[in-house]
């Protein structure tokens, strides 16, 4: 069954559409938990508050494809996991200054595998690892993380200038050669 | 969203990841199974909590009557009755015809009109017997309504003094009015008239008057 009709039926209060749309978006979901809750369990729990507030929500969802419900359920995944993120305080707020310059050459991640980037990207702290999601993957600007998180904005790019440079470190302990793009 | 570019391979297939290799996926079954059941049990608790709410207006529908009939039952006992005269809901009503008012009004100009006419109905009622042909118990057009407690009232009225009056009309030129208390006798009333009339002395009350012109 298609999406539309699944989010037509599921509006209506189907069981059997929701948990169609469940079974389509729950893994992808899950593994967005786990960018920014490390532990499994914490992750299982998000997901499924995550959903009970789409379903939740459903009834005054307008459809306008499937991208946009993909990204509406997104956020709402990941508002979940700052929400839990905050009770449990584990935003590690270092200083302001702007770490050790070691760029991330981020086009040596295109050579890794979505899995390897995932397990690279866990292993950040959480502070770290949040403002890289944010960032790097949401496209979230400074401003928006600042506020979001309720840091400074200095404090942002700081946190995302130390999670490239742990990363670049990674990437080299592993010995991951990248291709540097040709500057003109 | 910034307007970074975002076209990053590394996202879209960080993105799109559903399972990490070698790790179990999510028992996508199990999975279902407790948010269904965590949306039944949350729906389930929002209509307990309606019907709770419902309970209690239901009780407190019930119970306010009670209670206020309770207490328009029981509040005679414990008020004193001048106290629950004043309290009562409705006025005490007392209708009083203009037209029939009394004889002997005291006319005090200092007190309204309306004040006047209720101490000049009540008054005689107080001092002597009811005259119930001044006190009618019938609306008419030119009634007054008193919304006063006979116990707000009856504390206003002052009895009447007996006065005698006193006329001296011998010397042709003063008419002396003067007010005499016929328990303080006899005493002397000094008075400065232009026609010199001096002191004059009551013996008695019974109005045997001497007047003595010094000159």
């Amino acid at each position: 069954m298609e999406i539309p009709v699944l989010i037509k039926e599921a509006k209506q209060g189907s069981a059997a559409a929701q948990k169609c749309i469940f079974d389509q978006l729950a893994g992808k979901m899950l593994m967005v938990c786990r960018r920014y809750v490390k532990n499994q369990e914490d992750a299982e729990e998000l997901l499924l508050d995550g959903f009970y507030k789409f379903f939740k929500g459903l009834p005054a969802f307008n459809y306008q494809g499937e991208a946009a419900l993909y990204t509406w359920l997104k956020r709402i995944m990941i508002n979940e996991c700052l929400m839990f993120l905050r009770k449990k305080q584990t935003f590690v707020i270092v200083s302001e200054t702007v770490a050790e310059a070691i760029p991330l050459e981020e086009e040596a991640l295109n050579n890794l595998s979505a899995t390897d980037i995932f397990n690279l990207i866990v292993q950040l702290p959480a502070g770290y690892r949040t403002v890289f999601n944010l960032h790097a993957i949401e496209g979230m600007n400074h401003g928006e993380i600042a506020s979001l998180l309720d840091i400074s904005e200095g404090t942002s790019k700081s946190q995302l200038s130390k999670a490239r440079s742990l990363l670049q470190k990674m990437l080299l302990q592993k010995n991951i050669t990248y291709v540097k793009r040709s500057t003109q | 969203m910034s307007n970074e570019a975002h076209n990053k391979d590394w996202v879209s297939r960080l993105d799109g990841l559903d399972h990490t290799a070698g790790e179990a996926g999510l028992d996508k079954s199990a999975a279902w199974d407790r948010l269904h059941t965590r949306m039944q049990s949350k729906q389930g608790k929002s209509k307990t909590g309606w019907y709770w709410a419902a309970a209690a207006c239901l009780l407190a529908g019930c119970l306010i009557p009670a209670l206020l009939a309770y207490k328009q039952k029981y509040s005679g006992v414990h008020i004193s009755p001048a106290v629950a005269y004043q309290h009562l809901d409705t006025p005490a009503t007392l209708v009083i015809s203009q037209k029939e008012a009394p004889v002997n009004v005291l006319k005090e100009k200092n007190k309204p009109v309306a004040a006047q006419q209720v101490l000049a109905a009540i008054m005689p009622a107080l001092i002597h017997p009811i005259n119930t042909t001044n006190i009618t118990a019938t609306l008419k057009k030119d009634t007054l309504q008193i919304t006063d407690t006979m116990l707000a009232a009856v504390p206003a009225t002052a009895a009447p003094k007996k006065i005698r009056v006193v006329h001296i009309n011998e010397l042709g030129e003063a008419t002396v009015n003067e007010v005499v208390y016929p328990e303080y006798k006899p005493f002397t009333i000094r008075v400065n008239s232009p026609a010199g009339l001096g002191d004059q002395t009551i013996a008695n009350n019974t109005l045997n008057i001497h007047l003595s012109p010094k000159n």
